[in-house]
């Protein structure tokens, strides 16, 4: 299923980036990608000869199953557009990210990428942890293909891109998890690429960082460079991308506009739920599951009081360890309003989970929420990627009466205050 | 897709050649931080095993080191240290090195580079350390013993040079073998261990027996052509006899070199492109 868009297949929101450029000269344009007919098969070992023991028993022979990551996918993005992938875990979104970046090679077809690449597939790959922040920004600026001088020109600018002026002289084993990817995110953009591959990293970060993120994503892409997105958030996709391409176990199920892929994608998604032994609607690959508990004051978890302490307690399943694990909830009322939600992103303390089971609770002193009838959204993902691992719209319900002395109170919170005269 | 070849390679380690200084500097760095005697460590290690087997060898065995021709040197000491130092490069720099791919997953599964910077890096890291010890030991020669040997350093730069070389080449191959073979790392803390007593290091060729084996080649002939004795050798020379090293010996080392550094690169650069698979 290939697919090329140059000149006349031009949408009409993003031609005008093309208009000017005629059709071979965009074939051999800085920032061009052309992709053709690219397989790429990985080897999953049942029996890896990891040992030359290993090796010498089984006479060279390991046992392993060919899995075709890549099934003849062909694409091409003209300079300057910012083209998108969409689809399920496994689809390989981040396989063909890789093989853009040269880290994986194909096993036939060809790939060009035409410029400068720049890939932010992991925020601060290449950080060493003894060096301080200022050695770093050389060493990995040198590791994305910038030279001494351009870096020794950039260098303030990283650093306050990334806010870190008063810490770039310490070891950046002191840093925390934010301020690592924001120095790894300033010198992976300052490389200014004509390619830049981006994959799930904008989801770090504090929300003004991430803010800023955007802009400077905004401010590369009308600057002409040529962007390939994977993300899972589709709205991200909607709102950035100029093209869009499906991939599904491997093949191009769709390409063309970002709104007609996104959409065809969406509707084939919303309906890929399954029904738990107690008939809940669940999705999620699985690998870790969860159960949540109600817990109140009183025994009946079903109905409790406003100013109540709860206590949301999440049991955790998984077979293996499992790191950057996000635990998270939403209050949802009967007419699906979210009330409140909370989550452990920011919170390293719980991000490593299994193997084996477990449970963590989020412990409300006083309930603040008023009389109604409410469910429980819970969800639990993978912070860098968003991969979910389980997630249920409706795992709990419960009703809250608002109790004696809050009968006139309006809306869903009981904000607590208090009535004086001055 | 094709096999990258030694050309590509080349060239793009040629391209990236600020950051193999850069990774040789992170090596540096990172080695000694936060230690107390920060790089005083590099000159530690040579100069225990140099005493201890100077201690053994010389005071307990009573095995007279041979007279530095024309020198005069006559200090088993530096007799040792001349060869100590050769050989930790090249031990010292297949150990860092052979572990250098397989222990940067997270940088090659996430970032594409010239993968030869890797083990290059390690070797050249060590190859600045060695530069400092020769550097100290040649001062020690010049005070002891009042003889100068500055008119000997191209000659000197040369053979650390070519023995670099080797030493690359030999790392890059096990480096590679490393990435799928894990126990590459111990069969070869083992290799060097007979290698190290195979090689005069401890003491001089003369040493070999001399009866003929095959024809009129005899046992220190064969000895001889193991490339390490021959740069113990040069190196003894420039520093311990402080003369020129022969002929055949620079010869025989430039082949060497040359030869283990192409197929080290060549069996390296074409099997790169699948390092991030096995990670």
């Amino acid at each position: 299923m290939a697919f090329h868009f140059t000149g006349g297949q031009q949408t009409p929101g993003t031609s005008h980036r093309l208009s000017l450029i005629d059709e071979a000269a965009t074939m051999t344009a800085t920032g061009h990608i052309e992709v053709e007919d690219v397989w790429k098969t990985f080897r999953i070992f049942q029996n890896r000869n990891t040992t030359l023991k290993q090796t010498l028993l089984r006479r060279g022979r390991a046992e392993f199953e060919e899995f075709w990551a890549l099934k003849d996918v062909s694409f091409s993005v003209p300079p300057g557009s910012t083209f998108g992938f969409v689809g399920a875990n496994g689809a390989g979104k981040s396989t063909m990210l890789k093989v853009l970046a040269r880290i994986l090679v194909p096993d036939k077809g060809t790939v060009s990428v035409h410029g400068r690449i720049s890939a932010l597939l992991e925020l601060g790959a290449g950080f060493h942890p003894e060096l301080t922040g200022r050695e770093n920004v050389y060493l990995n600026g040198s590791i994305l293909g910038m030279s001494q001088a351009s870096l020794r020109e950039k260098f303030d600018g990283i650093v306050e891109f990334a806010g870190l002026e008063t810490f770039i002289d310490q070891p950046v084993k002191t840093y925390s998890s934010g301020m690592f990817s924001r120095l790894g995110f300033s010198v992976a953009v300052a490389v200014e690429p004509d390619v830049l591959l981006v994959d799930e990293v904008l989801a770090v970060g504090d929300e003004q960082f991430q803010r800023r993120c955007a802009e400077k994503m905004d401010e590369l892409r009308s600057g002409g460079r040529t962007v390939v997105l994977v993300s899972h958030s589709l709205a991200q996709v909607r709102q950035l991308c100029d093209h869009a391409a499906w991939l599904d176990h491997g093949m191009m199920k769709m390409s063309g506009s970002t709104e007609e892929v996104v959409d065809a994608y969406l509707a084939s998604v919303t309906t890929a739920y399954r029904l738990d032994d107690q008939g809940r609607q669940r999705t999620g690959s699985g690998d870790i599951e969860l159960e949540v508990e109600v817990i109140t004051s009183d025994d009946d978890p079903l109905h409790l009081t406003t100013g109540d302490p709860l206590t949301i307690r999440f049991h955790w399943t998984t077979k293996t360890r499992m790191e950057h694990v996000v635990f998270g909830f939403v209050l949802r009322a009967a007419d699906g309003y979210a009330v409140a939600g909370n989550s452990t992103i920011y919170d390293d303390r719980y991000a490593t989970v299994g193997p084996g089971s477990g449970q963590i609770d989020f412990a409300i002193p006083s309930f603040p929420v008023l009389s109604g009838s409410y469910h429980l959204a819970v969800a639990i993902t993978d912070r860098n990627t968003g991969h979910v691992y389980d997630h249920s719209p409706n795992i709990a319900q419960f009703d809250v009466t608002s109790g004696v002395g809050r009968e006139q109170l309006q809306g869903a919170i009981d904000l607590g205050g208090a009535w004086t005269v001055q | 897709m094709a096999k990258r070849s030694i050309r590509t390679a080349s060239r793009e380690v040629y391209q990236y050649r600020e950051l193999l200084f850069n990774l040789t500097r992170r090596e540096l760095r990172s080695r000694f931080r936060r230690s107390f005697l920060g790089w005083g460590w590099s000159f530690m290690q040579p100069l225990m095993m140099t005493a201890v087997y100077a201690l053994v060898l010389g005071s307990f065995f009573k095995v007279l080191p041979p007279t530095g021709d024309p020198s005069g040197i006559d200090s088993f000491a530096f007799f040792l240290l001349a060869g100590v130092i050769p050989w930790n490069l090249f031990a010292g720099g297949l150990g860092a090195a052979v572990g250098s791919v397989a222990g940067a997953g997270g940088l090659i599964t996430r970032v594409w580079f010239p993968r030869e910077l890797l083990p290059m890096s390690s070797i050249l890291a060590l190859g600045f350390s060695m530069l400092i010890e020769i550097a100290v030991l040649a001062l020690a020669v010049t005070v002891f013993y009042q003889v100068m040997l500055l008119h000997l350093l191209p000659i000197l730069l040369l053979v650390c040079l070519l023995e670099i070389m080797f030493t690359a080449g030999v790392a890059m191959w096990l480096a590679a073998c490393n990435v799928k073979f894990k126990d590459v790392e111990y069969l070869m803390s083992v290799f060097l261990l007979a290698y190290f007593y195979l090689t005069p290091v401890l003491y001089a060729p003369e040493f070999i027996p001399d009866t003929p084996v095959i024809g009129s080649l005899t046992v220190r002939d064969i000895a001889l052509m193991n490339p390490m004795a021959r740069f113990v050798m040069a190196f003894r020379n420039i520093l311990y006899d402080v003369r020129l090293p022969g002929f055949e010996t620079m010869v025989w080392l430039t082949f060497w070199s040359s030869l283990v550094f192409f197929l080290g690169l060549r069996f390296f650069s074409r099997r790169s492109d699948r390092f991030a698979e096995a990670m």
